[in-house]
Order: structure tokens, then sequence, then C-alpha cells
């Protein structure tokens, strides 16, 4: 099952990636961070190197992006302009 | 904000709003924080009275027949809905892996097996990437 819930969400990932986008989905909702978590325990726990760095270039992204000075993420939503 | 049901699941200046009830998404957060609490000896008494509270909520909100998870209950202790979305099955599982994998207490872990092996299949059909992302991790 892990297996197919990980390969779900990479797909999910490449299909709506873009360069300046590089995110599973068009918009931020909330609760962000655990798609990228989910991809790190899991590349870690699996030792799948690909699905590891997938879920660290999510993060890195979505932490320049969200969060604040005093180091949160925002509970809002982010939509990307298209 | 936790009375003997659950936590509540909204406030009114810090007070807790009777009228909006409970849910699972709410008391799964609230089982994950008393594990973490737990593992950073934050007053023990009260962090287990916590787990037991929420873990209570979660058993109590698993359908077996549909292997889903209710989500929002009033506060008369009625259920309102059929059962939850697809977020709040992921939230509830993420809970449950913490309860198997992190708690130290056996009756944890065991209600939390118990439960997260009948909730797991229903996943397979899912397609919010919360509702699978929470959780991908933590099953073995």
């Amino acid at each position: 099952m892990r297996d197919v819930l990980t390969a779900r969400l990479m797909n999910g990932f490449d299909s709506s990636a873009q360069p300046d986008w590089p995110w599973f989905e068009t918009e931020l909702a909330y609760d962000n961070a655990t798609l990228a978590s989910a991809l790190i325990l899991s590349g870690k726990a699996t030792g799948q190197q690909p699905v590891l760095e997938r879920g660290l270039q999510a993060l890195r992204w979505l932490t320049d992006l969200q969060v604040s000075e005093k180091g949160q993420f925002p509970a809002h939503r982010h939509k990307r302009i298209l | 904000m936790t009375d003997s049901t659950g936590v509540f699941q909204h406030a009114v200046f810090g007070v807790p709003n009777f009228a909006e009830g409970y849910c699972t998404d709410d008391n799964a957060r609230v089982f994950v924080l008393s594990v973490l609490l737990g593992e950073l000896g934050e007053d023990p008494e009260a962090t287990r009275s916590l787990a037991t509270t929420s873990a209570a909520f979660l058993h109590h909100a698993f359908d077996r027949a549909a292997g889903r998870f209710h989500n929002f209950m009033s506060f008369d202790r009625h259920w309102l809905d059929q059962h939850g979305s697809e977020d709040c099955q992921g939230r509830a599982l993420w809970a449950l892996g913490m309860g198997v994998g992190r708690s130290p207490f056996h009756n944890f872990q065991m209600l939390a097996g118990e439960l997260f092996i009948q909730a797991l299949p229903v996943l397979a059909g899912f397609s919010s990437p919360r509702g699978m992302g929470l959780r991908a991790a933590w099953h073995t």
C-alpha cells in the first residue's frame, strides 16, 4: 500500500509541477508540508532516493515561499498565478 | 478545550463553542500531540489522559462496516455525517500510525494497530493527495 500511495504522490507531482511551481497541486491549500513530508519519510523508509529527493525539493520550495518571519507555515491558501 | 468525549472543534475567544461539537480531524491531532508531548516528558498523567480520550474518540468514530471514519459529532454525541472526507481518513490513519509506532503504551499500540489495519484498505480508492499523503510513510 505504501508503494501504491507513494507512486500516486509522485505521479501527482510530475503531472502538476512546473519549473516555477514544483508542487503536487496547482494551488496550495493547508497542511501542505505533509505532502512533502510523506515523500521524505517514504523515500527514507524504502531507500528510494528519487522519492526522498523529490520530497526535499518540494519542501525547500514551500519553505522559501510560505514560512513567515516567525518560522511558521500559514493556514491560508495560495493560488498559483497562471 | 477537551471534555470526556474529546477536544472541541471550535472556540469563542478560547472558550469551547458547544454548538460546533467535536470532530475526528481534531481528535486525531490531539492524539498525535499527546504522543509527542509524552516523548518530551510533559506532565505524563495529563498527557496520557489526553491520549486516552482522543484514542477513544477515534475508536468510536470508526465505522467497521464501511472501513471509514465519521468526522463531525454534535455536542449531544450524535454523528452528523455518513462518513468523513478522504483527508479525515488520512488524518486518522496518521494518528493511528503514531500510536503503533511511537506510543510507549501497549494499550494504544494494540488499539491503534487494530484500527489501522481495518482503516487502511479504503485508501486504495482515494484521490485526494492529503488523504494519501499524510500516511504513505507510516505503514510497513
